[in-house]
């Protein structure tokens, strides 16, 4: 089973556990060592004081030499030594006695006919029993609380670099390239070749990341010209007479699909430029202009659809927006309502700072709301053409303007996208 | 902004001094030396607990008084936001360059950071911010551009409640309310501790910690932030 526990916990409790156990097994012995005592050394003690009194010397009178606690009891020797009831009964040799809150240690011998018993009251010796036992207590809880802030203090100091790269790390690969490497900060030990294998493995993903951008914008610039020449070529074929119906007919497809190559190439190349770079070609325009020059460009497309496509206007905008960026973002989304609706109509609702394009199509699915503007997701594999890159690109345009782009279901079906130019 | 604005509470005239073109040890008496001091560990205290971020936003205060702290971590680079005031140029020629050869300028305020999300590891904001905290709706508006640029940590320092400095000023601008005069330096404001930490964590960042210039005296706080995750 994997710990999820946060490593410093699992350092504190490695270290409390080991102080339960090792202080533990002292603790008990001493306690075992203190009843071993009792029951070994009492007897012999009993048995000693009882060799005194019976000594040959003291001639059968007993004159007992005995502390406080201590008491001699026999038959035969007047009613001093007289037997209480309490021990009448006890066995030869050493025996435990309890009465009520008092306990006894017995011991009986039988000399020449006669009982003799030595008893001790247990008071004294089970009080200092009690202390020993509460210091032993006591000093075991002490112990595992020191564990405890020792392991805590260790675990604190131990961590404290691998807390800190871990806060380090965290996003790092947002951060502004001016970002000085982890690995200086830390000694060359296992934090530090961990911070030195991050700093170069982040530093590739930025190398392969600038080089993919470098390589995008290279091939979106380079496509420019030949993209130009077929638009061009394909204009000259147009105005030659020399070609028959069908043959116009191709010529102009072919210059629609270079036309559209050529925006998507634009966009790319935009893309591409550092964030930062605002910079951009295309100039800007207002929000009614772009969207009534979209509709132009893509009515004859989604009419010959048999589709309705509208423009309504809710509210007017006077803000003005990158004109390039504008045009992809509608674009792209009347492109992928015109691929998704089979019957009915499409709409382009312009309002105060944003607009909607609303199809009657085949909806998407609401789990999947998220994840269409995922590049190369689609809602649907067998429809349409195209690599499902067209919704990634709204989202990073939206993203590099800092407009919203959202999507719902509508009222009465079909798909809503709706874009907030903030 | 007036540069009396933005001093330190206990050393009300030390940048001036400075400007007078005075030996700052002739000038300095023990108190500002002292509270000079403090605010330096205060700063050190916060970078500490920050966990010595690397790549620093720093929102410089007029002297650029603690770039010579911040660049003490040889690996660290600062970025000195620049909106004009102070003048950032001047304050790079005041410092010896060990100092500011990796302090770079960047032109910003505290409202817009010309930044990407998560782009810098903390946000080091010791320049006093009563003036800017006034109005709760431009306080609610920096410190959501600090969460979006800042990666990890925001270091900020302002004026609180809760302390005799505090109770004093309040009682005296009673008082001149009383008798109907006009506020007491009314470009300052102190904020409630409570509301700033509520708003902290409106905004998004959990407390680490915060470190007084003189528990229980002065109003001066710094407030070390994470970001909640």
């Amino acid at each position: 089973m994997v710990s999820k526990q946060p490593l410093i916990r699992r350092i504190v409790i490695a270290f409390v556990l080991m102080t339960v156990v090792v202080s533990g097994i002292f603790s008990v012995s001493i306690v075992a060592t203190v009843h071993f005592v009792e029951g070994h050394l009492v007897p012999l003690e009993l048995d000693g004081e009882l060799d005194n009194v019976l000594a040959p010397e003291n001639q059968g009178v007993l004159r007992p030499r005995l502390d406080g606690r201590t008491q001699l009891y026999a038959t035969g020797h007047g009613a001093a030594f007289a037997i209480p009831p309490l021990f009448a009964n006890v066995e030869t040799g050493y025996s435990e006695v309890t009465d009520g809150d008092h306990a006894y240690y017995v011991m009986r011998r039988t000399v020449d006919g006669q009982d003799y018993i030595l008893v001790q009251e247990q008071h004294e010796f089970e009080e200092r029993e009690v202390l020993l036992y509460k210091i032993v207590l006591s000093g075991f809880v002490l112990s595992v609380l020191a564990a405890w802030g020792l392991g805590l203090m260790l675990a604190r100091r131990v961590m404290a670099p691998v807390i800190r790269l871990a806060n380090q790390v965290r996003h790092r690969d947002q951060l502004h390239p001016l970002a000085p490497a982890l690995a200086p900060d830390y000694p060359d030990d296992e934090v530090g070749r961990l911070a030195a294998s991050f700093d170069s493995t982040l530093g590739q993903l930025r190398g392969t990341l600038e080089r993919e951008q470098l390589f995008t914008s290279d091939v979106s610039h380079e496509l420019r010209t030949p993209l130009m020449i077929i638009s061009t070529s394909c204009e000259l074929l147009t105005v030659s007479n020399n070609l028959n119906a069908r043959q116009h007919e191709q010529v102009q497809r072919i210059r629609r699909a270079s036309e559209d190559m050529r925006d998507l190439v634009e966009t790319f190349l935009i893309l591409a430029r550092r964030k930062t770079d605002k910079q951009v070609p295309g100039g800007e325009a207002t929000l009614a202009s772009v969207a009534q020059e979209q509709i132009q460009q893509w009515a004859p497309a989604i009419e010959e659809k048999g589709l309705k496509l509208s423009l309504i206007e809710e509210a007017s905008d006077d803000g003005h927006y990158n004109s390039s960026f504008l045009r992809t973002v509608i674009s792209n989304l009347l492109r992928n309502a015109m691929h998704y609706t089979d019957q009915g109509e499409i709409r382009l609702i312009t309002g105060k700072c944003g607009f909607r394009v609303e199809d009657s199509g085949i909806g998407i699915p609401e789990e999947l709301h998220e994840s269409v503007f995922q590049p190369f997701v689609r809602v649907n594999q067998q429809r349409g053409e195209g690599l499902g890159l067209g919704l990634s690109l709204v989202k990073r345009v939206c993203a590099h303007q800092g407009w919203q782009v959202s999507v719902h279901g509508g009222e009465a079906g079909g798909t809503v996208f709706e874009v907030k130019l903030a | 902004m007036a540069s009396k604005n933005v001093e330190l509470d206990l050393s009300p005239s030390y940048d001036a001094d400075q400007d007078r073109g005075l030996p700052v040890q002739e000038q300095a008496g023990l108190v500002r030396r002292l509270s000079l001091w403090r605010g330096q560990k205060l700063a050190r205290k916060a970078l500490q607990l920050a966990g010595e971020p690397n790549l620093v936003l720093d929102f410089p205060t007029l002297k650029g008084r603690y770039w010579p702290l911040l660049a003490h971590l040889p690996t660290r680079v600062v970025l000195a936001a620049d909106s004009g005031e102070p003048d950032i140029s001047q304050l790079i020629a005041r410092y010896p360059r060990s100092i500011t050869e990796r302090i770079q300028p960047l032109a910003a305020t505290m409202t817009s950071i010309p930044l990407d999300a998560n782009a810098v590891d903390s946000i080091f904001c010791m320049r006093f911010m009563q003036q800017q905290l006034i109005d709760p709706a431009q306080r609610t508006q920096i410190l959501n551009e600090f969460h979006r640029v800042t990666r990890d940590t925001l270091i900020i320092s302002l004026w609180v409640d809760g302390n005799y400095k505090s109770w004093k000023r309040k009682r005296l601008e009673a008082r001149r309310a009383a008798l109907g005069q006009s506020r007491v330096r009314s470009g300052r404001s102190v904020v409630a501790r409570g509301v700033i930490e509520s708003e902290f964590k409106t905004v998004g960042f959990n407390i680490l910690g915060s470190f007084d210039f003189l528990p229980g005296y002065a109003m001066w706080r710094v407030y070390i932030l994470r970001k909640s995750h």
